[in-house]
């Protein structure tokens, strides 16, 4: 009897469990059933480890805790979440939206600098087309973004073993919600810099201490058997270190969460500024308008539990079919609906209407807002600008010299997928590859390097991070290299400066014109300029004129070559008449004359039509009084 | 909409124009006009067919570059169409101007016209002729249409309406600017058309 009902006990435990996680895949977990209350959650939680088990902070070795597990196991459906744009890049199936910044590949040794992105947009590379596994990915960008980061098809058989070394990384969540300001995001990029990926976000938080470094272990290293290493290594074993300290009754700790992310935590990887500012000079620099209004990104930049973070650039596919998303443009906010309603604006934020008073209408057909309102103000040249994401700003070995690589040029104004102008940051590709059926496929940035590296061609970088030097003839060697190391293969080519570089029948160094030379441009969103700063403020010349930097600025060219000059601002403008450009700009300044003769004309004209009114009332009046003036 | 009723506008102008044309050449009902005023020395008259020339250029330029877009169904009036637009209008404001300090001496509304219209235009020796009163009437109602036409396209220029409020000027523009080309037309005709008058007597 005992066997048999021990069984039936099992099944029905089964059934039980098995119903339970059924319903509980159906139902909202815990913490994403809104119950109403505006307040924030009190977020007193238990810490666990990637296997789900609860830490216990004076264990002989405690594991670093887990982020999807401390957050997702019973409370926040991550699985969901990891769907949202912030996580989606590598996904597939995710619509990519218009162009955005793409992680930007530099290696100096190569005179490399190559835009990635996994979400293909035009002009990018996926990282896995040019042979960058997702290890190598994450060491490199993993900590500006919250992205989960595991293994992927491109990973060197030796990164694959690193994986169980290192650890997976996690999408964490803390990198946007943890509002404590002990929270250290460059700290975590600290610890993926050693290598202790399943240990950064740990350390990041302020829970605890993280000593050792994971590229130290040997690849057959345990991280649950720390012992197993030899001796010599002990020191360098990555450990944690929890503060006895933030261990509250049953060990739960108290995290600081914002379900509202705080733009301090967007900033770490959002941060955009112009090098003419950046650092020392940064009290001089403006902020966005919004910002300086008290907004916070997330009032715009929202999103539901499927953290489909709205990009609020009009058009955007992410936000079709939801009216309330479509509504966080600038237009929805600050125009209101097409029908000529003025804006609530949502969140109640009465966003003011735009007066734009003496702007023909066309502009707005034309111009995106963005146009007149974001980004630096043009000169006739581009300048440079940094990112946070490009340049690592805000982390402990940032390279602050303002011609640290990347270089970022803006703001171009280009006319892209809508037809409609905007400004743009651009970026010059400068890469080795070879040409396959027409088109240039990037050459793995490493692989160059190594075997630049063996023929003593390898660049020095230089100490303010900027391109090396280099010339024709050093690119000539190279494509002999290359061409040399894989006879049969495609023709090796150079892009750099908005040329490709191909060797010709006599060996020498041959410049052309090529589509994927060109800077590849994504849309300045921020910062957002008030109507004081804004384009036009200052009249209609700012941009009709001939010294206009919109039509008539030039683009500076960057290569780790020569000096190539610029590129005129039109290049970017398929549908902009630069000849009429010109035309009106030097017809402006009959415009005055145009004003004050049509002013005197109309004024002339209504005074001799109220003398024609006069006129013709008297003679009406002597037409009625005919006959009747000999009674008078 | 505005195509149509810029066509329509157009059609009946020129059908009026057609039909009195006929009127004179097949029943030749000629009425001996009265001399309305001194013509004045040779250089003043060849003064003011200067001044009635350029005016009808630049009503012609004005006109052209002004309704082609219209006409041809373009969507928007603009580029280089829209720069010669505002150029010969500066000429056609300066032309208009000249016109009407020319004209407007012999376009008074005095007495006698209203005994034309008294007399349901039948004209007598007291009247002017029907085709000077039309002149007249044409001539005050393109002096009428021309003010609103420059306000409008001025006040665009200025730091004063809203895109929206733009929208209605040029809406406003659009219309009495038409007018403006019908009763300038009309009043050219009527002009030409009362001289013929004149010399025939």
């Amino acid at each position: 009897m005992r066997p048999a009902l021990s069984n039936l006990s099992m099944l029905a435990l089964a059934a039980i469990l098995f119903g339970a996680g059924s319903a509980g895949a159906q139902k909202p977990l815990l913490g994403d059933l809104p119950s109403g209350s505006r307040s924030r959650p009190v977020h007193v939680i238990p810490l666990r480890d990637e296997n789900g088990d609860t830490i216990e902070p004076n264990d002989h070795l405690p594991l670093p805790y887990s982020t999807e597990q401390t957050c997702g196991a019973t409370c926040h459906d991550v699985q969901t979440i990891r769907r949202g744009w912030h996580f989606n890049a590598a996904l597939p199936g995710v619509t990519a939206g218009r162009n955005g910044e793409p992680w930007l590949w530099i290696d100096t040794a190569t005179a490399t600098q190559i835009p990635l992105s996994y979400r293909a947009w035009p002009g990018t590379y996926r990282p896995q087309d040019v042979g960058i596994g997702a290890r190598a990915f994450a060491l490199r960008f993993g900590a500006r973004t919250p992205a989960p980061i595991e293994g992927d098809a491109a990973d060197s058989s030796q990164d694959r073993a690193r994986w169980n070394v290192s650890g997976k990384l996690e999408a964490n969540c803390l990198a946007c919600h943890d509002r404590s300001p002990i929270y250290d995001q460059s700290e975590f990029a600290r610890q993926l810099g050693m290598e202790n990926f399943r240990y950064a976000a740990t350390a990041a938080s302020g829970m605890a201490v993280v000593t050792g470094s994971s590229s130290k272990m040997p690849g057959t290293f345990d991280y649950l058997l720390p012992a197993s290493v030899e001796d010599s290594l002990q020191p360098s074993i990555p450990r944690v270190h929890y503060a006895a300290e933030r261990f509250l009754t049953g060990q739960k700790v108290a995290f600081d969460i914002a379900h509202l992310a705080d733009s301090n935590r967007c900033y770490y990887c959002h941060t955009e500024i112009d090098v003419a500012v950046s650092g020392k000079e940064r009290w001089k620099a403006g902020e966005d308008v919004h910002m300086a209004r008290g907004m916070a990104c997330v009032q715009c930049h929202s999103n539901g539990l499927d953290h489909a973070i709205t990009r609020n650039y009009e058009g955007d596919p992410a936000a079709a079919g939801n009216a309330f998303s479509g509504s966080l443009s600038c237009r929805g906010c600050h125009m209101g609906s097409a029908n000529g309603q003025k804006p609530s604006g949502p969140h109640g934020l009465n966003a003011p209407y735009p007066k734009h008073k003496g702007l023909p209408a066309l502009h707005l057909e034309k111009l995106s807002c963005t146009f007149c309102h974001a980004g630096p103000m043009p000169s006739g040249k581009t300048g440079m600008m940094k990112t946070a994401r490009a340049h690592g700003l805000g982390e402990h070995n940032a390279n602050l010299d303002a011609d640290a690589l990347p270089h970022i040029v803006d703001p171009v104004y280009a006319q892209l997928n809508d037809g409609k102008l905007a400004p743009y940051r651009a970026v010059w590709p400068a890469f080795w590859g070879r040409m396959k059926a027409g088109r240039v496929e990037p050459l793995n940035p490493e692989s160059v390097r190594r075997l630049l590296d063996d023929k003593k061609l390898s660049r020095q970088a230089p100490a303010n991070g900027s391109w090396p030097s280099a010339d024709i003839a050093w690119v000539r060697r190279v494509l002999q290299l290359l061409s040399q190391s894989a006879s049969g293969q495609a023709e090796a080519v150079y892009i750099a400066g908005g040329k490709l570089y191909r060797l010709d029948a006599s060996g020498d160094v041959k410049a052309e014109a090529n589509a994927q030379a060109e800077p590849y441009l994504w849309a300045i969103g921020h910062d957002v300029r008030p109507a004081s700063q804004a384009l036009g403020a200052n009249g209609c010349q700012d941009c009709h004129s001939k010294t206009s930097p919109v039509f008539f600025g030039e683009v500076q060219v960057d290569s780790p070559l020569e000096q190539l000059g610029s590129w005129k601002m039109n290049h970017f403008q398929p549908n902009v008449d630069a000849a009429y450009q010109l035309s009106l700009a030097n017809s402006w300044k009959f415009r005055i004359w145009l004003k004050v003769i049509g002013s005197g004309v109309a004024i002339v004209l209504l005074l001799l039509l109220l003398g024609g009114a006069y006129q013709g009332l008297v003679g009406l009046s002597a037409r009625i009084s005919r006959g009747r003036q000999d009674h008078v | 909409m505005y195509r149509t009723v810029v066509i329509g506008v157009f059609a009946t102008v020129v059908v009026l124009i057609a039909a009195d044309l006929a009127r004179r050449v097949l029943f030749r009902r000629v009425r001996r006009s009265r001399r309305e005023a001194d013509r004045g020395d040779r250089a003043l008259r060849l003064l003011r067919l200067c001044v009635n020339v350029a005016g009808g250029v630049c009503l012609a330029a004005v006109t052209v570059t002004g309704f082609a877009a219209v006409l041809a169904n373009a969507p928007a009036l603009g580029g280089y169409l829209l720069m010669a637009h505002v150029t010969t209008a500066g000429g056609f404001a300066g032309a208009a101007l000249a016109v009407a300090v020319v004209w407007v001496s012999r376009n008074w509304i005095r007495q006698a016209d209203w005994e034309l219209v008294a007399k349901g235009g039948r004209p007598s020796a007291a009247s002017v002729s029907v085709t000077v009163l039309m002149r007249k009437v044409f001539f005050w109602m393109a002096l009428a249409s021309a003010v609103p036409t420059l306000a409008t396209a001025l006040l665009a220029m200025f730091p004063l309406a809203s895109p929206a409020q733009q929208q209605v000027l040029l809406q406003a523009h659009r219309i009495s600017a038409l007018l403006l080309v019908a009763c300038s037309v009309l009043f050219a005709y009527c002009a030409l058309a009362a001289e013929w008058d004149h010399r025939g007597s």
